[in-house]
């Protein structure tokens, strides 16, 4: 790895470690309100063009002193999570947060942050249409995403005009193109970049100015296309899921040789694997994009062909095997499983199903479960 | 309807036998089947003469005799968690072995679903399309989290209710009948206007019924609510219940009622009797739940923006805010002296507000709020020993309010 290879990684991987830190300095020195964005959808656009930063709310590992008086012990422990990190104070510097209703946990967490947190941290909430691929849903979140907009721009104090939007949209597309391209070298460089890296670099743009990361992004594409591509003898894995975390768990597929060569992951590719589409409004591309995305289980979908995307993803990247990271109680993840699990092994790819939670501390099951799979594998 | 007068009890369970042996009936001489979502739009449906059976109602009998498990199972091996919706794994289960002893259905032709009462929902309806090759009409009814429904979410219903009008359309053959269509509507809006002149007899203290009884009796509501065949019987039960009244009967032959509570949500199917005679044992009784609440739904005939935020409106679709003032009214209106929530393991729209909701409902109401660990369907997560130590305390603690001491 060349040095500046080296460097960059080195940087994007602290920010994602460090979110706090990452943030609080880049407020500090934009002079900018930040808002807390959860998981999985949310406006980044609308939020920038109204000069304010997308922060992502992705959960960090915690002890639930408080969490647990509104959330009982089968909620989803990143919104656990979240909760707990809030009435401890960590997200003081938070402006707003964005909450969808994609499922019954969101709406539920939403209603308790509503209720507990309002006052401190009010809620936007995003009513995302499941009904997405009609006229009328995609017409109905134009006009929902205007009124985003106008909640928007009372906590910015700044108007927000179709080109401010435009503009926001292009760095965002950009960043997603140049998210797209470094998913795919990715399978060039199985040794400068392993499935930790891999997944650090994709999360560091939850926690920077998108230009900023757009142009880091870039740069890390260029050097690694300047390196011969590496040859290692190395499982290539698909994973599948809500989030492959904790870190611990990327770990145990490094050291079980495995290399991540593609992603169906709500943190990972269902955020870039969409394109806008050309030649429409800002706000249009907004909706539309949420119209467009396939295969992802929060978003209503009769087809369900996110088996059927695996298979290709396996096939198109020379996957061994498929792993699907089901986040404990995500129901919309469960619901799925059986229905994937079914077209892979009808397909002839192997898959390996692990339960997470986000907030363990322990991996030895796990550890097991991902050696024999890796040696069924090779 | 026979020349006997027949008791509300001997007709709910003649329209109940005569829903499901319709079902059948229907689906052999052709006409077309569709499982739904047990608040669908059923008017648009009734229109096209479509026969709507509701796999939820289906799942509350298989579970109330005793058979869910063996269908869960079936769902858990093909990888269905033990955490999803138990009424989902019981249809998983019956729609691949297709046969029960407790209630059969046929299946469908076409699929219904409306997520005004959970997300979940939608994605077990959304399987059950993958896996039968069905098509799916779905409603989706965005929630609310502020006390007011915005223009634009019932906006967007309504839109709905047009696009689905159109894929029946298509689906049937048949060009949709405005005037039959404010007709259904009319015997819906009665249907509901009769349904909550019924449940608030449960004022009357004694109430007339048991909870219990309108846990029956809703059965009926989720599958006549279009029928003019309901608003016989909720006709008769407001007449046999008002009578009650009159001659002072309460809610027991052999027991008074002592305590008045709310339950909030679902019924422990599996079981039913335990839960009846461990509430009954204490003189508690049951004379409210938004489970009740829920299918009495009315609005402005003829109006398809009202009808959207109907169904729209549900309080499963709202906030905290709104949950709360529901039960503190509810409370008040019919003086009650506790509620009991029931932490249903497969229900999260359910569970996952219920504590800020019981300290906001105690602290306003001053009254107690107990909840309890269980399950609508599934026999694995309710235990009987537990829920009576519960309710024992439960009952202590309303005698000590009551008395002051």
């Amino acid at each position: 790895m060349n040095k500046k290879t080296d460097a960059i990684l080195r940087k994007l991987s602290e920010i994602a470690q460090n979110p706090k830190q990452s943030v609080l300095a880049l407020m500090r020195r934009t002079g900018k309100k930040a808002i807390g964005c959860f998981p999985v959808y949310s406006v980044e656009e609308l939020i920038h063009a109204a000069g304010m930063l997308p922060i992502g709310m992705w959960g960090a590992q915690t002890d639930f002193l408080h969490a647990d008086k509104y959330l009982p012990a089968f909620a989803c422990s990143i919104m656990k999570e979240n909760l707990e990190l809030a009435m401890r104070g960590a997200y003081d510097m938070l402006s707003a947060v964005t909450i969808s209703s994609l499922c019954d946990t969101f709406k539920c967490t939403m209603a308790n942050w509503h209720t507990v947190l309002g006052d401190k941290i009010p809620v936007v909430p995003l009513m995302f249409p499941h009904n997405r691929k009609t006229q009328n849903g995609v017409d109905y979140l134009i006009r929902e995403l205007r009124s985003i907009q106008t909640r928007l721009t009372e906590i910015s104090q700044k108007t927000v005009t179709d080109a401010d939007l435009a503009d926001s949209m292009a760095i965002y597309e950009a960043s997603r193109q140049a998210l797209r391209e470094f998913v795919a070298l990715c399978n060039d460089y199985p040794v400068t970049v392993d499935a930790k890296i891999r997944h650090l670099v994709i999360k560091a743009s939850y926690f920077m100015d998108r230009g900023e990361y757009l142009e880091t992004l870039n740069e890390l594409n260029a050097e690694l296309k300047a390196q011969p591509k590496e040859d290692a003898d190395v499982v290539k894995v698909v994973l599948t899921g809500i989030i492959a975390e904790p870190d611990g768990l990327l770990n145990l597929l490094t050291d079980n040789r495995m290399r991540v060569v593609a992603d169906d992951l709500a943190q990972e590719s269902r955020q870039f694997r969409t394109p806008a589409r050309p030649g429409l409004r800002a706000i249009e591309q907004m909706a539309y994009r949420i119209s467009d995305q396939v295969g992802c289980p929060l978003l209503f979908e009769e087809q369900k062909s996110r088996g059927r995307m695996l298979i290709d993803l396996a096939k198109n990247n020379k996957a061994h095997g498929v792993i699907v990271v089901l986040l404990k109680f995500c129901d919309p993840e469960e619901y799925d499983y059986p229905i994937c699990k079914a077209e892979l092994e009808a397909a002839g790819i192997p898959h390996l199903m692990i339960e997470i939670d986000h907030n363990a501390k322990n991996f030895e099951t796990l550890r097991t479960r991902i050696q024999s799979f890796a040696e069924i594998l090779q | 309807m026979s020349e006997t007068k027949l008791t509300a009890k001997a007709l709910l369970n003649q329209m109940m036998t005569e829903h499901y042996q319709g079902a059948i009936a229907a689906k052999e001489k052709g006409q077309p089947v569709a499982w739904a979502a047990s608040v669908s739009p059923q008017e648009i449906f009734e229109v096209f003469d479509i026969y709507l059976v509701y796999p939820e109602n289906q799942g509350a009998a298989i579970g109330a005799r005793r058979e869910s498990q063996k269908l869960i199972e079936h769902a858990e091996g093909k990888g269905y968690s033990s955490d999803l919706c138990s009424y989902a794994r019981v249809n998983f289960g019956y729609a691949d072995i297709r046969h029960c002893e407790a209630e059969n259905i046929p299946m469908p032709d076409l699929l219904i679903c409306a997520n005004n009462i959970c997300t979940e929902i939608m994605k077990w309806y959304e399987n059950l399309a993958k896996e039968l090759k069905l098509p799916l009409i779905f409603f989706d009814c965005p929630y609310s989290l502020e006390m007011d429904q915005t223009e634009n979410r019932v906006r967007y219903v309504a839109d709905q209710f047009q696009d689905a009008i159109r894929q029946l359309e298509a689906f049937t053959g048949k060009p949709f009948d405005e005037e039959k269509f404010r007709k259904v509507q009319e015997i819906s809006n009665e249907n509901g206007r009769l349904w909550h002149s019924v449940i608030r007899l449960c004022q009357n203290k004694p109430s007339p019924l048991n909870g219990f009884d309108l846990f029956n009796y809703m059965a009926t509501m989720v599958v006549n609510r279009g029928k003019e065949k309901g608003t016989e019987l909720y006709k008769l039960m407001y007449d046999e219940f008002s009578a009650k009244i009159q001659s002072g009967q309460g809610p027991w032959k052999d027991r008074e009622e002592r305590f008045r509570v709310i339950w909030e949500g679902i019924a422990c199917w599996p079981y039913l009797s335990d839960t009846f005679k461990t509430l009954k044992r204490y003189g508690i009784n049951i004379v409210a739940s938004s489970y009740f609440d829920g299918w009495g739904l009315t609005y402005e005939v003829g109006n398809l923006r009202s009808m959207a935020a109907a169904y729209d409106g549900l309080h499963l679709d709202r906030g905290i805010e709104f949950k709360v003032r529901q039960l503190v009214d509810w409370v008040r209106q019919y003086q009650c002296d506790g509620v009991i929530i029931h932490s249903n393991r497969s229900c999260k729209i359910m569970d996952f507000w219920n504590y800020e909701v019981q300290r906001q409902v105690e602290k306003i109401t001053g009254k107690p709020v107990v909840i309890f660990d269980g399950d609508q369907t599934d026999p694995r997560a309710f235990s009987p020993a537990q829920f009576e130590t519960r309710i024992q305390a439960f009952a202590e603690t309303m005698e000590q309010y009551t008395t002051g001491s």
